[in-house]
């Protein structure tokens, strides 16, 4: 057999070479282009279907803000598609319009997270409250400092910063609503449990990807479509099962009590606890 | 790109998280804590009982006696021995859990929860857990009695540096000094 290894190709077969692969590039760019609508529309219809149930089964009013921050997504992805296609010159303005709104939501449905996990468990709930208190300090904080040091804040450096600065600040109060669930025990209902996870995977994704895009420039543009999209269907494909039917969240067991108030508990707790560890480090 | 990267760790972070809550989904939380067990637990004798058991364990007394009497025994000592202080170092926290577990049941449906506190005692929890995972390392790497000089000597050390800071830093303002000291 005569073989011939690249380094001995000719220009024809390294021209024959790049021309298939710039043919597979074009494809594969359409693919996702036609993946991306795809994704779009089919997100779409399972947030119709879900609201349709949730009239049905009549438990709109027990997530409505949720449910309305659905409703307000749908109606928005709808005349966004006919803004673009009838109106273009009109699209920008009702982008940033519709952009504002719909993240004041986004809010809503994390106070709406938070009011259902920590019902009944006031103890929680003021532990959240100091954290929360503290990170939102925090973040106000940093935002002033910008301010006063005269640097260009994110909105006007860039506005693919700005929404990405307004998903981390979500991400992260839902990260610490994650960590008092995993440190308290608090247990979640179907409803409650597929909510954060749909709602807590979209704004992760779309911290991910606003950096990514933020960080590479145009060349990512395509792939933060795709990405959007497809988180945006995932989400929609965990929230439909959840909310089929409405399940109300466990109640806590309140069979375990001592006969202490809190701060006796507290102190015993910690004396046990140094105890223990003393008795470890004792032994060496 | 140093920003780019704390976006990045707080949206992965999120992910890893739900992931974690996602692969939980199937396991019941332990509402149903023994309140009788964690009570007995908390009481102070329990400690006390542990910690005899603790000098008992991981004393060299009979070690020598064994090294002594029959030399022959001693690999077969210090493999059970081994074995008998892992064994007592994860009682102990199993123990803690079970005290940190009655505790979060109560404090998170109590309003008069302090986040101080709690926050203190989280500390102190964790702290004990790495302590028994440095005691863990410690006994499978060198045996229950060698681990024992090991820390021994790492206490030594580090009392050793105290006092060598402190000679440094004498030449300083006494009054400066007296804040260091109290810190």
């Amino acid at each position: 057999m005569n073989r011939r290894f690249p380094s001995e190709w000719g220009k024809a077969e390294k021209g024959k070479i790049l021309i298939g692969f710039s043919l597979f590039l074009l494809e594969f760019t359409l693919a996702m282009v036609l993946l991306t609508d795809i994704a779009f529309w089919l997100s779409n219809v399972l947030i119709a279907l879900l609201l349709i149930q949730a009239f049905r089964g009549k438990f709109f009013a027990k997530y409505v803000l949720f449910f309305s921050y659905l409703s307000y997504v749908l109606v928005v992805h709808v005349v966004t598609v006919y803004v673009y296609s009838f109106r273009p010159e009109a699209y920008l303005a009702f982008y940033w319009y519709t952009y504002f709104f719909g993240a004041a939501l986004g809010y809503c449905v994390i106070w709406e997270i938070y009011t259902h996990v920590l019902r009944d468990f006031p103890g929680t709930a003021r532990m959240a409250r100091c954290l929360v208190g503290v990170f939102l300090i925090g973040v106000l904080g940093a935002a002033l400092v910008n301010a006063f040091n005269g640097e260009a804040s994110g909105l006007v450096k860039s506005v693919i910063r700005f929404e990405r600065n307004l998903q981390a600040v979500q991400a992260i109060l839902l990260t610490l609503l994650l960590i008092l669930i995993r440190y308290y025990a608090i247990p979640l209902g179907r409803n409650l449990r597929g909510l954060i996870v749909g709602y807590g995977f979209l704004i992760g994704v779309s911290v991910v990807t606003l950096t990514l895009r933020s960080q590479f420039g145009v060349a990512f543009q395509l792939w933060w479509q795709y990405l959007q999209q497809s988180s945006g269907l995932i989400t929609s494909v965990i929230w439909v099962p959840a909310f089929w039917v409405y399940v109300p969240n466990p109640k806590p067991d309140v069979s375990i009590g001592l006969d202490e108030d809190y701060a006796a508990l507290t102190e015993r707790s910690y004396r046990a606890i140094a105890k223990a560890r003393a008795a470890i480090l004792r032994v060496f | 790109m140093m920003f780019a990267l704390i976006f990045l760790a707080a949206g992965l972070g999120l992910l890893g998280l739900l992931l974690v809550l996602f692969l939980r989904m199937g396991a019941q939380p332990q509402d149903r804590t023994d309140a009788a067990a964690a009570t007995a637990l908390l009481a102070a004798d329990a400690a006390l009982w542990a910690q005899q058991l603790g000098d008992r364990i991981f004393s060299p007394a009979d070690l020598e006696f064994i090294l002594k009497e029959a030399p022959s025994l001693r690999q077969k000592l210090l493999r059970e021995r081994r074995g008998i202080a892992l064994l007592w170092i994860a009682q102990r926290k199993d123990a803690a859990r079970a005290v940190m577990r009655l505790h979060r049941a109560v404090a998170r449906a109590n309003i008069a929860l302090n986040p101080g506190f709690e926050f203190k005692l989280a500390a102190n929890y964790f702290a004990f857990l790495a302590a028994c995972a440095l005691a863990e390392c410690l006994v499978w790497l060198r045996g229950p009695f060698a681990s024992r000089k090991v820390v021994t000597s790492l206490i030594t050390v580090g009392k050793r540096m105290r006092s060598l800071s402190e000679e440094l830093l004498e030449g300083l303002d006494p009054v400066l000094l007296e804040e260091i000291r109290n810190r």
